[in-house]
């Protein structure tokens, strides 16, 4: 504290220069801070999509207008409710190449009294499912029984509680972890209990077009895995010639334009956070080449009172760590405060997966961005700090004379 | 001029509380008109950010120091009840993913806690002017 206390008295007695030097440097580590945190969480949201669809092929009706409509769908949790005949599932089985075929069955609810907003009800199989049952097994360690549902992260009501859809009780038995994806805004259920609901929508009046009249007739969508070895693109091409009124997509497609959007999205932000440093580096050089001349009667007043080159250069070092670690941690405050509590904001603006980082992984970026600025802050301090340092008092002091 | 910092920064987040929480950080707003969960903190957040923006607006035009004190620690609770207001006193929608849950609940957090801080600094600073007028 001996040490740094001449150091704050001279950053306190100059409030405005002080005061500069803290919001550039909260400016530099605001921008590295909450950059690395929107990409990350960028990344991780598409990691977690990639490892939740764990299908290879998705088989939806034609009228389901493709790929725009499913991606909505998985990204943003757009309600999409379209049928096609149950009997697709054993075309899609007997197509070559197939490996495993897995049917769903999607249900809007009505504005439900939990949320005022409709939510997605997805019905699958779990005794043939290896898209969802494996996420709801890190949830639930049991069979799906009629009239229980898996609800998402963002659903909002708690296990144990009923959940109302269509005027009847669902039981909600486990809560999904979050995966950043519209899929943390649906419920999920078996078949029998999406056919119950079904017919309890029909009996309030709300028809979902279903052609045969029997709801239990019907699939939204299959979910193929192919088999090992076997080419996507031709099981793809085979599916779309087999099956009738339907129209296969490839995943990975999906997962292309969603890696496309992430890369243009991390491109942008790379691009404004090197603009940022370059423009508050230079603004960090100019304060101090003015600093410079601003200080040197003051500096040669302590080499005259017997301060060496290196303790004067280390004081205005000392005055540069300290401005910058004290910026440092306001704009990383400020990116925190800014960033986390609109994660939902920023997802639904991005329209892509997004899903927040750990806390030790944010602890980190913290650590990171501090440190960052910190030195970028005494480099910049360190050319001013040697040529101070060189200031000769006498000629200094007579020329100010 | 330097007094009137506290009270100047107060009015503005008071301001901008009061006019949000209808226009930018309002509640949900239902295609049928109908009400939604989250109306009423809606409404709520309304009424205490034109309370903080009376209270500001008396800190101005008031010279005594005690008066200021009682006015910015009147502000401060009516900021730190603020805080409260949306989700814990007052009910919001219940997806994650509404506007009121999106954007008014971390908004008016943020700017009720940020009118405390001020409000908290105003009373400080206040105290000092109180102390170096008897020193």
């Amino acid at each position: 504290m001996k040490c740094i206390s001449p150091v704050i008295r001279n950053l306190t007695r100059k409030p405005g220069r002080t005061t500069a030097l803290v919001l550039l440097t909260a400016f530099l580590a605001l921008s590295v801070f909450s950059g690395t945190v929107v990409v990350s969480s960028l990344r991780q949201g598409l990691g977690s999509m990639e490892n939740r669809l764990g299908a290879d092929i998705i088989v939806v009706p034609a009228e389901a207008e493709s790929k725009a409509s499913l991606k909505n769908l998985l990204l943003q949790g757009t309600i999409g409710t379209f049928y096609m005949d149950a009997s697709a599932l054993e075309k899609v089985r007997e197509t070559e190449g197939v490996e495993k075929a897995s049917a769903q069955v999607f249900l809007s609810s009505m504005k439900a009294d939990c949320c005022s907003v409709k939510v997605q009800v997805i019905g699958f199989e779990p005794e043939n499912d290896f898209v969802v049952q494996p996420w709801i097994s890190e949830s639930l360690n049991r069979p799906l029984e009629d009239m229980e549902v898996v609800v998402g992260c963002r659903v909002e009501t708690d296990v144990g509680n009923n959940f109302r859809i269509y005027d009847r009780n669902c039981k909600v038995v486990a809560k999904l972890a979050a995966t950043g994806t519209g899929l943390d805004t649906a419920v999920y259920c078996n078949m029998e209990t999406v056919h119950m609901l079904l017919q309890a929508a029909e009996e309030k009046g709300i028809t979902h077009k279903i052609d045969s009249g029997n709801d239990s007739d019907v699939v939204s969508a299959i979910y193929v895995k192919v088999l090992p070895g076997s080419d996507p693109g031709l099981v793809n091409n085979r599916l779309n010639g087999h099956v009738r009124k339907a129209t296969a997509i490839r995943t990975a497609g999906m997962m292309t334009e969603v890696a496309d959007s992430l890369s243009g999205v991390s491109k942008t932000v790379a691009v404004l956070i090197a603009a940022v440093w370059i423009l508050a580096l230079v603004i960090l050089l100019i304060v101090f080449g003015m600093m410079v001349n601003e200080r040197r009667r003051e500096l040669a007043v302590f080499r005259l009172l017997g301060m060496s080159r290196k303790m004067l250069s280390g004081m205005i070092l000392k005055e540069t760590a300290l401005c910058s670690f004290a910026g440092a941690l306001c704009g990383v405050t400020l990116g925190a405060v800014l960033i986390f509590p609109f994660t939902t904001l920023i997802e639904t603006s991005l329209k892509l997966p997004y899903l927040s980082p750990a806390p030790g992984t944010v602890i980190l970026y913290a650590v990171f961005a501090v440190t960052v600025t910190v030195l970028a802050g005494c480099m910049a301090g360190t050319r001013t700090a040697s040529r101070l340092s060189r200031v000769d008092p006498g000629t200094t002091l007579r020329e100010g004379a | 001029m330097k007094k009137n910092v506290f009270c100047g920064i107060l009015l503005v987040l008071a301001a901008v509380i009061a006019v949000g929480s209808f226009t930018v950080f309002g509640p949900c707003v239902h295609e049928d008109g109908s009400e939604a969960a989250c109306t009423a903190a809606g409404r709520a957040i309304l009424v205490d950010g034109c309370l903080i923006t009376v209270l500001a607006i008396l800190t101005f035009l008031l010279r005594t120091p005690s008066a200021r004190i009682i006015l910015f620690a009147a502000s401060l609770c009516l900021a730190a009840v603020g805080i409260l207001l949306p989700g814990t006193l007052f009910p919001v929608c219940r997806m994650d993913t509404m506007h009121c849950r999106a954007v008014m609940q971390p908004v008016a957090i943020i700017l009720f806690a940020a009118a405390a801080a001020v409000s908290a600094g105003g009373i400080l600073a206040e105290r000092s002017r109180v102390r170096r007028g008897k020193a």
